[in-house]
């Protein structure tokens, strides 16, 4: 695709190169987003001044006095409370990136490789799964499973799982029957090694991107079941499940469901960066074309 | 144009989803470890009570005589009876959520397309221009906030701040009219300006495949006016991706609504299914599940139609 106004070479140079120099900005931004949350709720226990779980003053007492962001509805540090819900939040979604690698990846192997039935049948099943919005599939899960870190974990990374399984297809399909390819087969080399040796470090590039995109997917549908109080339960905080309990006070204490929400705000925005980025970087295409 | 044949093929794929998506919901909820009645009553129920329900519910029987009752239900339109909200059938516990939940998805969809259409294309005329660079920061902020973070966001300022609008809730159309509306605003504001922000995005990037075709060259070639090319001859290219975006976005649109319901109060069928799930109520689970699914079908036709519709070189035979 070429580019989209040509008003002259030079000008199209220039523009190309303002644009990149803005997108790598738009990328570090991210990076240096996530990196700081990562670090922030890693290193929660030393930097937290109250313990998550422990009163620590006044109900709803306004931000100051050593509370940043005030307490919460029982007199918890707000602040405390929001960085240990993130390891929660950043772990659910790590979790559920790799149950929808752990089972789109083989999936996708399988059935680009070896095609025919295999094919049709992971992915008319895949299809099934994603005519399914993907909260209402996740609410459906933990309803049935029950609510519990392990079945969240499961519930999201399967809504997650066709699209990868479909990128990894895609992408199998793509080198199947590309000269290395066949060179690996003509030396002898099994299904198994060529699938996994030979095919599958070619995948992973455009697998890099979903894995961001679906992270933050991930973030917010966790938040999004805490929020409904059908994800993580009590007493373990969580950015949702503080959400609705902020709702409730909002009257009285604003700063807490906006902090909140800022957070999952912050996380999701800082991974769709990344993976804008990412994305920008991998494929030199689309590069000139936005 | 739209074979009648067509039309009625569609349809019938539609039984097989509906099928599926009721089976695999039926059935989930009948491999739930401990004993459905145990988990509607809660551990106190004493075993007469439990008795009773597993009675009432046919849940004493094998689960194939119990699957074969409940599809035949469901063909005759009969989803069971719910088994609390007064013990009404689910058909007539859920059926009047359908037009409230529909109003979210119709307005709020309009709204972002009364947002993102001209923002899309404007972005797209004049690409890498101020109003690009304000569409593309639109796109991502909204792609990147979280509805139920946006809708306290609105409920703090145009509710409690300004008190402007009711921070949510619900009054009938037939009751007040101008009261219906009231609560109306807040919620579609929540649903379009989500919705709106990938739509801008996909409208543009639409808009400007299409601006670089031949055709729209030669448009340009033989003088007639930039509106007549962008407006008569552009937008109505661009809106063929604008309606694929539409369709997949419906989508996670009625997902997404089960929580945008839930804040607002809003008594529609994703709220309905919060509640019911909360109280283990599975009948109505099951029927509200069946029932998004429909809509999700029908909404995926109707998409279906339009691209015949806009461009006459698809068939579908």
């Amino acid at each position: 695709m070429s580019d989209v106004v040509w008003t002259g070479a030079a000008t199209a140079n220039w523009r190309r190169r303002l644009r990149r120099f803005r997108r790598d900005h738009v990328t570090v931004l991210g990076l240096a987003l996530f990196g700081t949350l990562l670090i922030a709720t890693t290193l929660a226990p030393v930097i937290a001044p109250f313990p998550y779980d422990r009163f620590a003053g006044p109900a709803l007492h306004p931000p100051g006095e050593g509370f940043l962001l005030g307490t919460d509805e029982v007199g918890r540090d707000l602040f405390s409370r929001i960085l240990y819900a993130g390891r929660i939040s950043l772990g659910v979604g790590l979790g559920a990136v790799a149950v929808a690698v752990g089972v789109g990846l083989p999936l996708g192997l399988v059935s680009g490789y070896f095609g025919g039935r295999y094919d049709s049948v992971i992915m008319r099943s895949m299809d099934g799964l994603l005519a399914f919005p993907a909260l209402l599939l996740a609410l459906t899960t933990v309803a049935v499973l029950g609510p519990s870190v392990r079945n969240i974990i499961m519930a999201i990374g399967l809504v997650s799982v066709p699209i990868f399984s479909r990128l990894v297809r895609a992408s199998v399909l793509a080198f199947r029957q590309r000269d290395f390819v066949e060179a690996a087969r003509a030396m002898g080399a099994s299904d198994l090694r060529v699938l996994t040796v030979t095919i599958l470090p070619n995948c992973l590039p455009p697998l890099t991107v979903q894995f961001t995109l679906t992270f933050a997917t991930a973030v917010l549908t966790e938040a999004g079941l805490s929020f409904l109080g059908l994800g993580i339960r009590p007493p373990t905080p969580s950015w949702g499940m503080m959400l609705n309990t902020g709702r409730n006070v909002m009257a009285l204490a604003p700063l807490y469901p906006v902090a909140a929400g800022a957070a999952v705000f912050v996380t999701v925005l800082s991974l769709n960066l990344i993976g804008d980025g990412l994305r920008d970087a991998l494929d030199p295409h689309q590069f000139t074309r936005t | 144009m739209v074979s009648a044949r067509y039309i009625f093929r569609r349809l019938l794929q539609v039984i097989p989803v509906l099928f599926v998506v009721g089976t695999v919901v039926f059935f989930a909820f009948r491999v739930v470890p401990g004993d459905p009645a145990q988990l509607a009553l809660g551990v106190d129920a004493t075993p007469e009570a439990l008795a009773a329900l597993r009675r009432e519910f046919g849940l004493d029987r094998p689960l194939v005589v119990q699957y074969a009752i409940w599809l035949g239900g469901v063909l005759r339109g009969d989803l069971g009876v719910s088994r609390l909200e007064g013990h009404r059938r689910v058909v007539d516990v859920l059926r009047p959520k359908i037009p409230v939940t529909l109003q979210l998805v119709v307005f709020g969809m309009t709204f972002a397309l009364a947002l993102a259409v001209p923002l899309g294309i404007a972005a797209a005329v004049k690409a890498s221009g101020r109003i690009d660079q304000l569409a593309r920061i639109v796109a991502l902020l909204g792609f990147s906030t979280p509805s139920y973070w946006l809708a306290i966001l609105l409920m703090l300022l145009f509710s409690l701040k300004l008190r402007w609008l009711p921070a949510g809730g619900y009054v009938s159309p037939m009751e007040h009219l101008g009261q219906h509306l009231r609560f109306l605003v807040l919620p579609v504001i929540t649903v379009g300006l989500i919705q709106a922000a990938s739509l801008v995005r996909f409208l543009r990037a639409g808009m400007l495949e299409v601006l670089n075709l031949d055709y729209i060259r030669t448009a340009r070639a033989k003088g007639l006016a930039e509106r007549t090319v962008i407006y008569g001859h552009a937008l109505k290219n661009s809106l063929i991706s604008l309606i694929t975006v539409l369709g997949t976005n419906i989508g996670a649109l009625v997902g997404g609504l089960v929580v945008t319901e839930q804040i607002f109060a809003w008594p529609g069928l994703g709220w309905q299914m919060v509640t019911s799930i909360m109280f283990r109520d599975y009948q109505v689970v099951q029927g509200a599940v069946l029932y998004i699914a429909l809509m999700f079908v029908t909404i995926n036709l109707l998409v279906d139609i339009c691209y015949v519709l806009l461009d006459p070189r698809i068939h579908y035979e």
